[in-house]
């Protein structure tokens, strides 16, 4: 073969490397990103995003490397690392999860993962994140380096839509992911066809189209519109709902109906689940939690009949469930119901609980050291918490010398330093950073997530709890528990007791605001907002022995702040003597992030939100493009607009004009044909022959006058005016 | 209208729609509305794209002939009314080979591709199958344009000029008119210039005599014939392609006989074509007796396809003995080398 034959086989591959190659690689850059973006999310909630950019930057070199292997082996070698992740991972899950390890556990896992089961959920989810990571995002770079960029978008667009159906990828990724990988499809073929311009308009017009359609049409209900950033706002009616996962933020409008009826030896609160994982912006229930046995439970014996009276998804009641009856459920070593059934209004059980000792004395003491289990799981920080807040933490709690001091010290300054209130605004970032450092104003979740994160942050495992508060006293051992009473609050381990309960809210201002909200349900007369006779007031012992700090308005209760739970609180707030002063301590204010950062500050919405607005209004323009729209617009408004100035150029101006209608009408004018011979050919109206006139006159005796140029443009308008009325396609 | 088809990845996104609902209703919606409408969207808009697509226009240009292992460019011209991307899948004859598939657009472009004559024989070159596609590749509409055209591909010949002496014996081509041999009677296509005419004077009746020299052998009219009884049918092929393009540049009217026709001797470029053509259809076959003792000389290869031999008269020689040189065909490349 001769160097010019194999020049000549070897140029079109050159020459063909073109922008639709690059555009072709660049989607499927774009897919992996969003699959990526996922599991980012998943290590920067339990920090292992360093270990993440390796393996994925690993993957991309492997790629580069080896994009000249056979696709088989190549294919091969990507089962194989995720084999070797997976082996990694199980190495890292806690062992009772390793020793249940079989076959069919692993097919129930995958297939509770693509039912929805959200990938944070899972125990060592960032060793996950980090062990499946390098086997798609090999193959696609693999791939894209063969140039076969369809198989690289169907393999990142296959492991996008493995995070679609966890639940883990938004609305928005999600869509940039899909569009992305048409449109890589779509430039491959493009490319491979040596296509034209005009494609690639009907590609961009396309995705447009796809991106209107998502937005308007809902044909798989639930989920957000993909182009309004996603919003964490809680619209239940409840803060209680199972599935895993809890947004904390935005605006929260409690349901005033009465969720159950509980007959109850004392007043409690009732627990419904238990979080172990912080996002930033919501609370994740990870598989292992409450799986950790916990010391036996030394307070008082509690007997509890609840008595739904609407559907419920989990099973509430007071910490720490011994036993469990009238339903089918089952205990963890930790003290947490668990498969519970729905429950529908008309069903009832029983449960005997029995929680750690909550009188100071015994608990403020205990200094021991904490299981590995609940130091690995319960210690969690997201990689976005700020220093700032560590650093405040660490500065409420120095003078507390035991886990239960630090909580109650954190406790105390947040109930003293920030106001309680249900229109809290939603944070686009991490809330706790917000909330703790320049927001005033938040409500339970906050003041609770405030709390474990600060805690944890300090070295002291905490967890988040949602449930119900006491509800309404109707009678000496019955209470009816609304939604509005449903409640965020704070477990903290205090070493060889157990879960202590703690609740940061401050609870006058809660229970006035429900209360605020159940009398405008009745005024309302909104359905269920009663039951149990709670219509008729509240119960209240004959010889009352609480100290009540709710001002006003005590139509209800005034047993709503006696419960059970912030007895210690309560005993404290007097005695200043042996607790240290942290109310005086302030929060520094995120100066980090430019000083202005006030709680309203104006942000840029996230990058794949923007990405679907450029999307769609690139594609908005190639189909004003390729339908001509533009470049009739364009005509329509050149056609009427004529330019002042010189009269000489008016004039040729306005018979530009003229020519272009007579060319629409008549025929195009001939290379060198002059304009003369070409009036004198297609015989236009008077006004026409009279433009060319002018505009010869203009032109070569260089005669124009103000009234020549004035008339001239009189002639264009008149003719573009007779023009555009005329019934004709041809425009 | 042809008919649409779903291409593999128009089943992929339409499967991905389809899952899409139905795991969207049975476990929870999640994003998967941002899956299923934009797969619906972009299925719906580009079966929109290939709905009443014009039919395409193609025109090929094909080379009419060339010898065997040589290689040749074919050219589409591709247009429609509108344009859209295409696969062209020309259909290429047994002999020939080459990349036969083509993606383009039909924006009024040419497409060239490069063939192989690979074997002899009039081999067809399409009828041209037109893919026509979306720009995401999801529908196909299929069309067949451009009537087949054919190529006839000669056998390979190869340069005698070395071994060239060998033959002259036999056939008597030489250009010494020196040494006289004798005299005989005129027959009709006798050149004038041989007439001997003192002789004819002697000679009773008027009628002429003609001279013959020394190395004019029978004459300089050579019929050529050949049958391949083995499997050598190509080697006998070139063996009488080769000796008769040699013996036409020597001058010498040239005919073939063969089992699959019989070309009188003549001489020029038209009828070199038709004897190179006629070589081109050449099978193994059985020739009959009476034209092999007609021909002056025969080209035989046996049943057990050893060798080729070549039989002048009475001597019989192999072929690749008068072999020698390149082969006359242009590209060298991809010819094996010489054949015997």
């Amino acid at each position: 073969v001769s160097a010019a034959g194999l020049r000549d086989r070897l140029a079109p591959n050159w020459r063909s490397l073109g922008t639709q190659d690059g555009l072709a690689a660049a989607a499927v850059a774009v897919v992996v990103a969003a699959y990526l973006t996922v599991l980012f999310e998943v290590v920067s909630v339990v920090g292992k995003t360093p270990s993440l950019v390796a393996v994925v930057a690993g993957a991309v070199a492997l790629a580069a490397v080896l994009r000249a292997l056979r696709w088989k082996y190549a294919v091969g070698l990507a089962a194989a690392l995720l084999a070797v992740g997976l082996a990694v991972y199980l190495t890292a899950v806690p062992r009772a999860y390793y020793a249940a390890m079989s076959p069919s556990r692993v097919v129930q896992d995958t297939i509770a993962l693509l039912t929805g089961y959200s990938v944070l959920r899972m125990p060592a989810a960032g060793t996950w994140a980090v062990a499946v990571a390098p086997a798609p995002t090999f193959l696609a770079a693999y791939f894209t380096a063969r140039r076969e960029y369809t198989r690289a978008a169907g393999i990142a667009a296959a492991t996008l839509g493995f995070f679609v159906l966890t639940g883990d990828a938004t609305m928005t990724v999600t869509l940039v992911g899909v569009l992305a990988a048409a449109s890589a499809v779509a430039f491959a073929t493009l490319a491979a066809h040596h296509a034209s311009a005009r494609q690639t308009q009907v590609v961009a017009a396309v995705l447009a189209v796809m991106i209107v359609g998502s937005a308007t049409v809902t044909a798989v209900p639930g989920g957000a519109s993909p182009l309004v950033p996603a919003d964490t706002t809680s619209a239940a009616g409840s803060l209680v709902s199972a599935g895993g996962y809890i947004g904390v933020g935005g605006e929260l409008r409690l349901d005033p109906q009465v969720q159950f009826v509980a007959e109850s030896d004392q007043s409690t609160y009732y627990r419904a689940a238990v979080y172990d994982r912080f996002t930033g912006n919501g609370w994740v229930q990870t598989a292992d939690v409450g799986g950790t046995e916990t010391p036996p439970a030394t307070g008082e014996r509690i007997r509890q009949r609840i008595t739904p009276k609407r559907t419920l998804d989990l099973v509430p009641a007071a910490p720490v469930p011994q036993t469990i009856s009238g339903i089918d459920a089952e205990l963890t070593a930790g003290g947490l119901i668990r498969g519970g059934p729905t429950l529908y209004p008309g069903d009832s059980y029983e449960v005997v609980s029995r929680a750690p000792p909550s009188d100071r004395s015994t608990l403020a003491d205990e200094t021991g050291d904490y299981p590995a289990a609940i130091r690995d799981q319960y210690l969690q920080l997201p990689e976005s918490t700020s220093g700032q807040v560590v650093d405040l933490a660490g500065r409420i709690t120095a003078e507390a010398e035991s886990p239960y001091m630090q909580a109650d010290a954190i406790e105390r300054w947040l109930e003293t330093n920030k106001r309680y209130s249900l229109d809290a605004r939603n944070a686009r970032g991490n809330l706790v950073n917000e909330f703790v450092l320049n927001r005033e104003v938040g409500y339970c979740t906050y003041y609770a997530s405030a709390m474990v994160v600060m805690l944890r942050s300090q070295g002291v495992p905490a967890r988040f709890v949602v449930g119900f508060t006491d509800g309404q006293r109707v009678s000496e051992d019955e209470w009816v528990v609304r939604g509005v009473d449903s409640h965020a609050w704070v477990e903290v381990y205090v070493p060889d007791r157990g879960w202590v309960t703690f609740d940061p809210t401050p609870s006058s201002s809660r229970v006035s605001a429900e209360q605020e909200r159940i009398r405008t349900a009745r005024e309302n007369g909104v359905e269920g907002v009663d039951a149990a006779g709670s219509e008729n007031g509240t119960w209240t012992p004959p010889q009352t022995t609480t100290t009540t700090t709710t001002s006003a308005n005590n139509t209800t209760t005034s047993g709503e702040d006696d419960s059970e739970l912030p007895t210690a609180e309560e005993e404290f707030l007097g005695t200043v003597d042996d607790t240290p002063q942290v109310a005086n301590i302030t929060a520094p204010g995120q100066a980090g992030e430019g000083g202005a950062s006030g709680p309203d500050r104006p942000s840029l919405p996230p990058l794949s939100t923007l990405a679907v607005w450029a999307v769609l209004l690139v594609g908005g323009a190639a189909t004003l493009r390729f339908t001509g729209v533009a470049d009739r617009a364009y005509r329509a408004l050149w056609l009427r607009w004529l330019p002042d100035g010189d009269p000489r150029e008016e004039v040729e101006a306005a018979f530009e004009r003229v020519e272009y209608v007579l060319e629409r009408r008549y025929r195009e004018r001939k290379p060198g044909e002059t304009i003369r011979d070409y009036v004198a050919d297609v015989r236009p109206s008077e006004h026409a022959q009279r433009a060319a006139e002018l505009r010869e006159r203009a032109r070569y005796a260089g005669e124009a006058s103000g009234d020549d140029a004035a008339e001239a443009k009189r002639l264009a308008r008149s003719l573009a005016a007779e023009y555009s009325r005329l019934p004709s396609l041809r425009r | 209208m042809p008919p649409v088809s779903l291409t593999r990845r128009g089943q992929v996104a339409a499967a991905a729609a389809v899952l899409g609902v139905v795991l969207g209703y049975a476990f929870g919606g999640r994003s998967l509305n941002a899956v299923v409408v934009p797969a619906v969207v972009l299925l719906a808009a580009t079966r929109l794209y290939v709905a009443r697509l014009p039919e395409p226009d193609v025109e090929r240009v094909t080379p009419r002939e060339g010898h065997q292992g040589e290689r040749r460019t074919v050219e589409l011209f591709v247009d429609a009314a509108r344009s859209y991307p295409v696969t062209l899948r020309d259909k290429l004859g047994d002999g020939l080979r080459g990349e036969n598939v083509h993606r383009a657009e039909t924006d009024d472009r040419t497409v060239a591709y490069e063939i192989t004559l690979a074997a002899r024989g009039v081999h067809a070159v399409g009828p041209c199958f037109v893919t026509a596609t979306d720009p995401f590749g999801l529908w196909t509409v299929e069309f067949t344009v451009t009537d087949p055209q054919g190529v006839t591909v000669f056998p390979r010949v190869h340069s005698l000029e070395d071994t060239a002496a060998l033959l002259t014996g036999y056939v008597g081509i030489t250009d010494e008119r020196e040494q006289f041999a004798g005299v005989r009677e005129y027959e009709r296509g006798d050149p004038l210039r041989d007439v001997n005419w003192k002789a004819s004077a002697k000679r009773p009746g008027g009628d002429l005599a003609v001279t013959e020299y020394v190395g004019e052998g029978a004459t300089d009219r050579v019929t050529i014939a050949a049958e391949a009884l083995g499997p050598r049918a190509d080697s006998v092929a070139e063996a009488v392609a080769s000796i008769a393009t040699y013996l036409l540049d020597a001058g010498i009217s040239v005919g073939v006989v063969i089992p699959e026709g019989k070309l009188d001797p003549a001489h020029g470029d038209p009828h070199r074509r038709r004897i190179l053509g006629l070589l081109a259809e050449f099978e193994q076959g059985k020739l009959r007796h009476r034209y092999k003792e007609e021909a002056e000389i025969v080209v035989h290869a046996p049943e057990s396809g050893q060798h080729v031999s070549v039989s002048v008269g009475d001597e019989d020689r192999r072929y690749e003995e008068f072999v020698g040189g390149p082969t006359r065909s242009r590209d060298t490349a991809d010819a094996p080398g010489v054949v015997a």
